[in-house]
């Protein structure tokens, strides 16, 4: 007959149990035969287990892990700063391509765009909100107009 | 002679003989605990070689001894190898090598009876690769649950069930060598 305390005598077996629980398998192993049965098989197995020998490692297999070359350690640390570096490299470049070179040119042709919003004639259908963006495109067109020697006003 | 730990900070320095050193003191122990998970010689070689790998590339913290933090790397490892295999399976003709190591050991019931020593690759031979991994850390490394469940990213109970159903299988086939 099984006791149900089996996963306990387990536990107890592994050094798992402290305290009360620990104190209480082992005064209900006084009185079980059955667990007391288990945790000799348990003790005998793991005796079996540690004793029994490991198969052998072939001459050459030895001999090829003798010879195996050291890792590089830092390989992947390597491998990831060159990634960022490579990434960084490659934003900053696009940054710069990008970069207006003549600022006054982009704010001229900003200007003109806006200008011409400006003035487009509203139609009779135009609604408010229409209107209103209207109104802001001329405000921001005059903001942005430039004087006859191409700088900003 | 250095102990393990002179060797790993030797070894992270790039000391190539202290690498030597360091497989040549575990290299058995790490191929027949490999060899006990595996089944195969192949597969143990394989698992060894990047047990070591790993080593040089992993962190040691102390909180265990050296062989035991190998022999944790080294159950990631076989766990990896074998998932790999589930997706590449061999050849039949390829898995002939298939052994029980070099100890002439036998399985159970052959005619060199009850009086062989049985070998630790034949005692784990009958059990799932899930359980051989938690006898291996608890039987040879004396790991706790938590240790256990950390190393194979299981919960702790998931470690008590594993342990308590491979020792009752166990039970039953070995109970005429206690």
């Amino acid at each position: 007959m099984t006791c149900n305390r089996t996963e306990q005598i387990h536990r107890y077996h592994d050094g798992e149990l402290a305290g009360a629980e620990q104190r209480a398998v082992e005064l209900h192993l006084n009185d079980c035969a059955s667990c007391r049965a288990l945790l000799d098989d348990l003790r005998q197995m793991s005796q079996l287990l540690r004793r029994a020998p490991l198969a052998e490692v072939p001459a050459q297999t030895m001999a090829e892990l003798c010879a195996l070359p050291l890792p590089a350690r830092d390989a992947g640390i390597l491998r990831l700063a060159s990634c960022l570096t490579a990434t960084a490299a490659a934003v900053l470049l696009m940054a710069v391509l990008s970069w207006p070179t003549d600022r006054t040119e982009k704010v001229t042709q900003t200007a003109t765009l806006w200008e011409m919003a400006a003035v487009t004639p509203p139609t009779e259908t135009q609604d408010d909100a229409r209107s209103d963006f209207m109104v802001l495109a001329k405000w921001m067109a005059d903001d942005l107009a430039v004087d006859k020697e191409g700088d900003l006003r | 002679m250095p102990d393990d730990h002179d060797l790993l900070d030797r070894i992270g320095r790039g000391d190539e003989a202290a690498f030597r050193t360091l497989i040549e003191r575990h290299g058995r122990y790490l191929y027949g605990v490999a060899h006990a998970l595996t089944g195969h010689a192949s597969d143990a070689e394989d698992v060894v070689q990047e047990t070591l790998t790993a080593a040089v590339k992993g962190r040691f913290r102390g909180d265990a001894s050296v062989r035991t933090w190998l022999v944790q790397i080294l159950v990631r490892q076989a766990a990896m190898i074998r998932r790999w295999r589930s997706r590449h399976p061999v050849h039949p003709l390829e898995n002939a090598e298939i052994d029980r190591g070099g100890g002439g050991t036998d399985r159970l019931g052959s005619t060199r009876g009850t009086d062989a020593r049985l070998d630790l690759s034949t005692m784990l031979d009958s059990l799932s690769p899930e359980h051989r991994a938690v006898i291996v850390l608890r039987e040879l490394e004396g790991l706790s649950y938590e240790q256990i469940a950390a190393v194979l990213h299981v919960p702790r109970g998931t470690v008590e069930s594993r342990l308590h159903r491979a020792r009752e299988q166990m039970q039953q086939l070995f109970k005429g060598y206690f």
